[in-house]
């Protein structure tokens, strides 16, 4: 597999590093793609081809049967704990993609992972996004879908993008709904709740706007509105 | 020898090894041959088709998208499991619509991989029960005994003998598309193939439709 090439477009210094960033995940993920997973995967077979010869030649004890299915039991978790996150955090291909494609994606593979539905909403015509608002917003939603299944026991999610004339171009606004547990806003801001709090800063680094809103028993609402196109650089 | 014959391609040795291994040992399969680039695996399925292709979609020379996209078009017979280590939405959505027959991960245990390759061999389609959604997610299911309005359709086409290929091309939609409904259907009819889901048409759709 090819090594992913280098961002080059050149924006704003916090556009800058969401690329470098995702170009680093993406590094990262090649690396145990091609390194602990097919070595797993592989010790694995084998395993399972060493107890056929065992069987076979009837010198398997059953107290080697036991460690034998210890040892699948741990490598097959090794690749269970690796599994969501190479599959959940393997950047697309952001510069090629368009938001809607990218968002659609991204559902069939939540929808895959969790076996829950989510629907999607697109109204207007949604703008040419800049590449890290894209990024940006895909992180976000990512976040969004991730805290409604797994701290929320969501069943259901909608998604909703729609372009929107501004006064400095098009921006675009997406939220995200859930029929979750909720929580109350004000003690996770108390707590310091890194994901809430990474999906703000990063609707910031992108100019845009975050807004939450949830109550214990009454779900969440997540909102951003973002610029289609990258602040100006600050000097 | 009888038995499914298996085209292996994947560009990390050790995963070919494994897997050959395993498959070797299933009585009803056999492996043809190996390839550990896109462009061996190509000129495996032109020199001896195989009943199945196991392929990951990461490979040298040519990547295992366009490989998929050559043996559909030139060898549309040849089934193709695709096998990888990621299980994002894009890869699995490259795969569907590129006409793969079934979706495998490498994070899962390599039995499972045997497991679905036999499905495949046996004409199923392996993908996640979302994907399946996502495909036909436009698209009325209809209930659980009586096919849709869609699926009705289809059965018409298979009754007058066209092949997946040529419903999905009349239709305008995806082959596996079409099989997605076709399996739908055979579930619900409670039919094994075409030529029984056809006598189930000939004998009560067609009044039904009517």
């Amino acid at each position: 597999m090819s090594a992913p090439a280098a961002p080059t477009r050149e924006i704003s210094a916090s556009h800058r590093m969401m690329q470098v960033t995702e170009w680093e995940l993406q590094r990262i993920l090649l690396d145990i793609h091609d390194g602990p997973v097919q070595h797993m995967f592989a010790a694995l077979s084998q395993l399972d081809l060493l107890r056929r010869a065992l069987v076979s030649a009837e010198c398997l004890s059953p107290e080697a049967e036991d460690r034998v299915a210890r040892i699948r039991q741990l490598l097959e978790g090794g690749l269970n704990e690796v599994r969501s996150f190479i599959g959940a955090f393997r950047p697309p291909e952001f510069e090629a993609r368009g938001l809607v494609a990218l968002v659609e994606n991204l559902l069939l593979q939540h929808e895959a992972m969790t076996d829950t539905q989510v629907a999607l909403e697109v109204r207007g015509p949604v703008p040419d996004l800049a590449v890290p608002v894209k990024i940006g917003l895909y992180r976000v939603l990512q976040e969004a879908l991730s805290n409604a299944y797994r701290h929320g026991g969501a069943d259901r999610v909608a998604v909703r993008l729609r372009g929107a004339a501004g006064r400095e171009g098009p921006r675009l606004r997406m939220t995200v709904s859930d029929n979750g547990d909720g929580f109350d806003p004000a003690r996770m801001a108390e707590g310091r709740h890194f994901g809430l709090q990474g999906m703000r800063d990063r609707v910031e680094m992108i100019g845009g706007r975050f807004r939450l809103r949830s109550a214990p028993g009454a779900g969440a609402l997540i909102a951003v509105e973002v610029p289609s196109a990258a602040p100006a650089e600050e000097e | 020898m009888s038995g499914f014959r298996i085209l292996l391609g994947d560009d990390h040795e050790l995963v070919l090894e494994g897997l050959r291994s395993l498959v070797e040992a299933e009585p009803d399969m056999r492996v043809i041959a190996t390839a550990t680039n896109g462009r061996q695996v190509i000129d495996a399925v032109r020199r001896d088709p195989p009943d199945v292709v196991v392929m990951d979609l990461e490979m040298g020379e040519m990547n295992g998208l366009r490989c998929l996209e050559v043996i559909k078009r030139e060898s549309p017979g040849v089934r193709v499991l695709v096998l990888t280590a990621y299980g994002d939405g894009e890869s699995m959505r490259a795969a569907l619509e590129g006409g793969a027959d079934g979706f495998a991960l490498k994070t899962e245990p390599p039995q499972q991989t045997v497991a679905s390759i036999r499905q495949v061999c046996r004409g199923q389609l392996v993908f996640p029960l979302a994907a399946r959604k996502w495909l036909l997610r436009s698209e009325s299911p209809g209930d659980a005994t009586t096919p849709s309005a869609r699926e009705t359709e289809i059965l018409a086409l298979v009754s007058e003998g066209l092949t997946n290929a040529q419903i999905a091309h009349r239709l305008r939609v995806s082959d596996n598309t079409v099989k997605f409904h076709l399996q739908n259907l055979y579930l619900k009819l409670g039919v094994r193939n075409r030529t029984e889901a056809t006598a189930w048409y000939l004998r009560e759709g067609r009044a039904r439709r009517a």
